[in-house]
C-alpha cells in the first residue's frame, strides 16, 4: 500500500513537472528584433527557452493582427521573413508558435516598413559605436538618446562594430545588445558592421560565429543596392538614402578584392540623394587608435575612400577609437595625417548654420569629390582618450555619446549627443540649393501654360532653371510646384 | 572590483542574517567563500568587458605573474600584441607559448599571420606550413598561406591553398573564389579557362555577384567568347546592367558580335543619360572616362 502511494506520488510529480515545463517554461529569451527592413519585407527574429515552431502574426492594428506567417519544425532561434508589406506602413506584430502568442499583440511591438526607394521621408538614424560594454556607460548613452528622441520614432539604427565585448560571443551579445536595448530592438531595424571584438568569435570568410548567427543581412540586394553575395558587407536603401556597410577587420581590403570591386559597382548603381557608408576601423583617427600606423585603418583610407569619393559619398562613420572625432567637409586625402593640407578641405568651417554655415554640395544625388564628413563615433560604451589631434578633424572629444542623423530631402542634420543628453557637436549638409527656383520660367510675370511647355521640354534634364526644387532632375515635383504657383 | 567586493559583501551577509535570523560563524565562513568564489569567477570577465587592448594586455601580464608557465596566457597576450602591431613583443610571447606547450599548434598560425602582416612573407609560409601539417583542414590557415604565396609569386601553390580553403567553407563568400581566379591568371601555366571554371564554381554557390561575374565577363572578352560574355552580363542584377559602365561594356560586346544597330542604340542611350546628369556628376572623372569610352566605341561603329 505504502509503495503504491509512493509510485502514484512519483507519477503525479513527473506529470506535473512535464506539464509545468510545457505550460509556463516556454518564453522568449531574446528579442524580438528586426532585421533587413525593406519597403515590402522585414525579418523578425527571436529566441525561446525551448524548441518550438515559429509564427508571426501582424497587421496594421494591435487588436487586429489579421495576417500571419508560420514556419513548422522546432527550433529555439526563430527567424521569420514577412513579405508583401505595404511600403512606409506601421505594422503591429506578435511572435510565438502555432498555439500561443509569446510576445507582442500590443502597442509596444511594431515596426514601420521602409519607404519606397527614392521617396523623401524625414528620417532619423541613431548611430552607436563600440557600445558593447553592457554597463552603465552604454545605458546612459542609450537613455540620453531615448530622452532626446522622445516622441520621435527612430527609423534606422546603425551599430559601428564592437557591439559586444570582449569577444562578441552569444552570451556577450545577450548582455550588451539584447538586454540593453530591448525596446529599440522591437521597433527599429538594426544594421550592424563587424568590429574586431565581434571578429574574435566570428569568421567573415565562412560567415559563421555569433555575429553572423545573430544578424540577418541582405546579401542579395534584398533591401536595395547591388548584391554582395555575403553578409560581411552589404548595402540597402531607405527612401532617398543609400547605406553601405563594409567589413574592415578580416575581409580582403585591396582594391582588386571582392569587397572593393562590389563597392565600386554598388556605388555606380545608386542614384539616391544621399550616400552614407559605415565600417569599424576609422580612416582618420588619433584617438585610442592611430590611422597613420594601423594596417586596417590605413588600408580602408587608401583603398575605400578613393572609390567612395569618386562616387560622391556624403558621410562616413566608424568606431574602434573610443572617442568622437568629426572632420571638416574634406576630399582627396589618402595619406598620413602629416600630409593633410588645407586644400583637402572643401569647407573648413564648422558646418553649423549658426556659425560658418552648413556644408554645401552642388546637387542632390551622388556628387563626386565635393567633400564628405568623416566621423569616429566609438564612444558609446567607453572612452579611451588618445591625442585626438588629427588635422582632418573639426572637433575631437573624449566623451561618451552617440550620433543622431536627421535627413529630410536635400538636408542632413547630424549631432553628437553625450551621455548626459547634451548636444556636443552639430553640423548640417545641404545638397543642391535650398531655395526653390522661380516657376515663371519665361520671366513674363505669369506662371501659365507657356511655363509648363518649357518645363516639359526640359523633362528629365538637370541643369536648367526648370529644376524648381533643385534636386538635380526635372520631374513630377517640379510640375507640382509650378501648378501650385499657377497665376495665368 | 575590490571596492565592489568591500561594498557588496557586508550587504549580502546582513541580508542573509536578516532573513534567517541567527547565523553561525561557520555559516558566515561558508557564505563568504561562496560569494568570494562567485565574484572571483565574475571578476576577469568584468575586467575584459570594460577593457581596451592595453588593459587586456595588462590583465594577462598580471595573470602571468601568478601563472608564469601558462602557455595559453602567453599565446593570448601575443595575439593582442600582434593586433597592436607590437611585432617583437608578440613574437616573444608566441615563442614562449610554444616553448611551454609544443602541442599548441595555433601559435604557428598566429606567427604566420604576424610575419605576413609585418612583411616577412617567406617566414610566414614556413610557419603556416608547420601549422597546416598539424591542422590539415583549417580554412583560415590555407587562405593565409594562399595570400602569402601570391606575394611570393608562387601562384600555383596559392591556387592549391585556395582550393583547400574553399573546400572547407561552410558558407561560400566571393572572396576566395575571386582571389583564386586572380592567382590562376598569374600562374605561368594558368589559363583563362581554368580561372573561369573556378569563378563558375563560386557563381554556382553564391550567385552571379559582380565580384565574380564581372571578372568572368572580362575573361570571356579576353578569349573572344563574346556570346558567353553577353550571356553572363545579362545575368547581372538589372540595377547594375543599367549603369553607364555596364551599358558601355554591353555595347562593346554587341559590337564584337556584329549587332551594330543594337550597339548604337545602347551607346546613344548611355550618352543621353550622361548628358542628363547634373554637371557635377557629369564632369566627374568616372563619367568623363565613360563618355570618352562610349564615344570611342560609337566612332568604331560608324567606321
Amino acid at each position: 500500500m505504502g509503495s503504491k502511494r509512493i509510485i502514484r506520488a512519483f507519477i503525479a510529480i513527473v506529470w506535473a513537472l512535464c506539464f509545468c515545463q510545457t505550460a509556463w517554461a516556454l518564453s522568449v529569451t531574446r528579442g524580438p528584433y528586426l532585421q533587413s527592413g525593406a519597403p515590402d519585407s522585414i525579418t523578425i527574429k527571436w529566441r525561446t527557452d525551448q524548441t518550438t515552431d515559429s509564427r508571426v502574426r501582424y497587421g496594421t492594428s494591435p487588436s487586429n493582427l489579421s495576417q500571419s506567417r508560420s514556419i513548422s519544425g522546432s527550433r529555439r532561434t526563430h527567424e521569420v521573413q514577412l513579405t508583401n508589406l505595404t511600403p512606409n506602413t506601421k505594422y503591429y506584430y506578435a511572435v510565438g508558435n502555432a498555439q500561443t502568442t509569446l510576445a507582442g499583440a500590443d502597442n509596444e511591438h511594431y515596426f514601420t516598413s521602409s519607404p519606397n526607394p527614392g521617396s523623401r521621408k524625414p528620417t532619423r538614424v541613431w548611430v552607436i559605436g563600440d557600445s558593447g560594454t553592457a554597463d552603465s556607460n552604454a545605458r546612459r548613452v542609450r537613455d540620453a538618446y531615448l530622452s532626446y528622441s522622445s516622441g520621435r520614432e527612430t527609423d534606422l539604427w546603425l551599430m559601428l562594430g564592437d557591439n559586444a565585448y570582449p569577444d562578441g560571443t552569444d552570451s556577450q551579445y545577450q548582455s550588451a545588445v539584447f538586454n540593453t536595448y530591448p525596446s529599440l530592438l522591437r521597433n527599429t531595424v538594426l544594421w550592424p558592421t563587424l568590429g574586431n571584438h565581434d571578429g574574435h568569435s566570428a569568421d567573415s570568410a565562412n560567415q559563421s560565429g555569433p555575429y553572423y548567427d545573430i544578424f540577418s543581412l541582405p546579401r542579395n540586394g534584398d533591401a536595395g543596392g547591388v548584391p554582395s553575395g555575403t553578409e560581411a558587407y552589404y548595402s540597402f536603401d531607405f527612401g532617398n538614402i543609400h547605406f553601405i556597410s563594409l567589413e574592415s577587420y578580416e575581409t580582403n581590403r585591396s582594391t582588386s578584392g571582392a569587397m572593393m570591386t562590389w563597392l565600386e559597382a554598388d556605388l555606380s548603381a545608386t542614384d539616391k540623394d544621399w550616400v552614407i557608408a559605415f565600417w569599424h576601423h576609422p580612416p582618420y583617427s588619433k584617438g585610442s587608435h592611430n590611422s597613420d600606423s594601423e594596417t586596417n585603418l590605413v588600408q580602408m583610407r587608401q583603398n575605400a575612400l578613393p572609390i567612395l569619393e569618386a562616387y560622391g559619398v556624403d558621410l562616413v562613420m566608424s568606431g574602434h577609437s573610443h572617442s568622437y572625432e568629426r572632420s571638416f567637409l574634406i576630399d582627396g586625402h589618402y595619406g598620413n595625417s602629416g600630409s593633410f593640407r588645407s586644400s583637402h578641405k572643401k569647407d573648413g568651417g564648422s558646418g553649423r548654420e549658426s556659425a560658418s554655415g552648413a556644408y554645401r554640395k552642388s546637387a542632390v544625388g551622388p556628387v563626386p569629390h565635393e567633400g564628405a564628413v568623416y566621423a569616429v563615433a566609438g564612444s558609446s560604451g567607453k572612452t579611451s582618450g588618445g591625442s585626438l589631434d588629427h588635422p582632418a578633424m573639426y572637433l575631437s572629444l573624449n566623451t561618451l555619446g552617440s550620433m543622431v542623423l536627421d535627413i529630410d530631402g536635400n538636408r542632413m542634420d547630424a549631432v553628437f549627443l553625450d551621455s548626459n543628453g547634451s548636444v556636443r557637436d552639430s553640423f548640417t549638409v545641404i545638397k543642391g540649393s535650398d531655395t526653390p527656383a522661380d516657376p515663371d520660367l519665361n520671366s513674363d510675370g505669369r506662371v501659365n501654360s507657356l511655363d509648363i511647355g518649357i518645363l516639359m521640354s526640359r523633362w528629365g534634364g538637370s541643369d536648367s532653371g526648370a529644376d524648381l526644387d533643385r534636386n538635380g532632375v526635372v520631374a513630377d515635383e517640379d510640375l507640382q510646384m509650378l501648378l501650385e504657383a499657377w497665376s495665368p | 572590483m575590490m571596492m565592489m567586493l568591500r561594498t557588496l559583501l557586508p550587504r549580502v551577509l546582513c541580508t542573509v542574517r536578516g532573513a534567517r535570523g541567527d547565523t553561525t560563524h561557520r555559516d558566515h565562513g561558508l557564505l563568504f567563500a561562496c560569494v568570494l568564489s562567485l565574484l572571483c569567477c565574475v571578476a576577469p570577465a568584468q575586467v575584459y568587458a570594460h577593457a581596451g587592448i592595453h588593459e587586456r594586455i595588462d590583465e594577462y601580464s598580471r595573470q602571468l605573474l601568478a601563472h608564469p608557465n601558462d602557455a595559453a596566457l602567453y599565446y593570448a597576450r601575443g595575439e593582442l600584441y600582434r593586433a597592436h602591431q607590437k611585432w617583437d613583443l608578440a613574437l616573444a610571447d608566441l615563442d614562449r607559448a610554444q616553448q611551454l606547450d609544443p602541442a599548441l599548434a595555433e601559435v604557428d598560425l598566429a606567427r604566420g599571420k604576424l610575419w605576413l602582416e609585418s612583411g616577412s612573407v617567406k617566414r610566414a609560409v614556413t610557419a603556416l606550413d608547420r601549422y597546416l601539417s598539424r591542422r590539415t583542414a583549417h580554412v583560415d590557415g590555407y587562405a593565409t598561406r594562399a595570400r602569402a604565396n601570391v606575394l611570393l609569386r608562387h601562384f600555383r601553390r596559392a591556387v592549391a591553398d585556395y582550393d583547400q580553403a574553399i573546400a572547407g567553407l561552410k558558407n561560400a563568400t566571393p572572396e576566395y573564389y575571386r582571389e583564386r581566379a586572380q592567382a590562376v591568371l598569374q600562374a605561368s601555366d594558368g589559363s583563362v579557362e581554368e580561372a573561369l571554371a573556378g569563378l563558375d564554381a563560386g557563381i554556382h554557390a553564391i550567385g552571379p555577384v559582380v565580384s565574380l561575374q564581372g571578372l568572368a565577363i572580362e575573361l570571356e572578352q579576353r578569349r573572344s567568347a563574346y556570346g558567353a560574355a553577353l550571356r553572363r552580363l545579362e545575368q547581372l542584377p538589372p540595377l547594375l546592367q543599367s549603369t553607364p559602365k555596364w551599358q558601355v561594356i554591353r555595347c562593346e560586346i554587341l559590337h564584337h558580335l556584329g549587332r551594330i544597330q543594337e550597339a548604337r542604340a545602347v551607346l546613344s542611350g548611355v550618352l543621353d543619360r550622361i548628358s542628363a546628369m547634373p554637371a557635377s556628376r557629369r564632369k566627374s572623372t568616372v563619367m568623363q572616362g565613360l563618355r570618352m569610352r562610349a564615344e570611342a566605341a560609337l566612332g568604331q561603329l560608324e567606321r
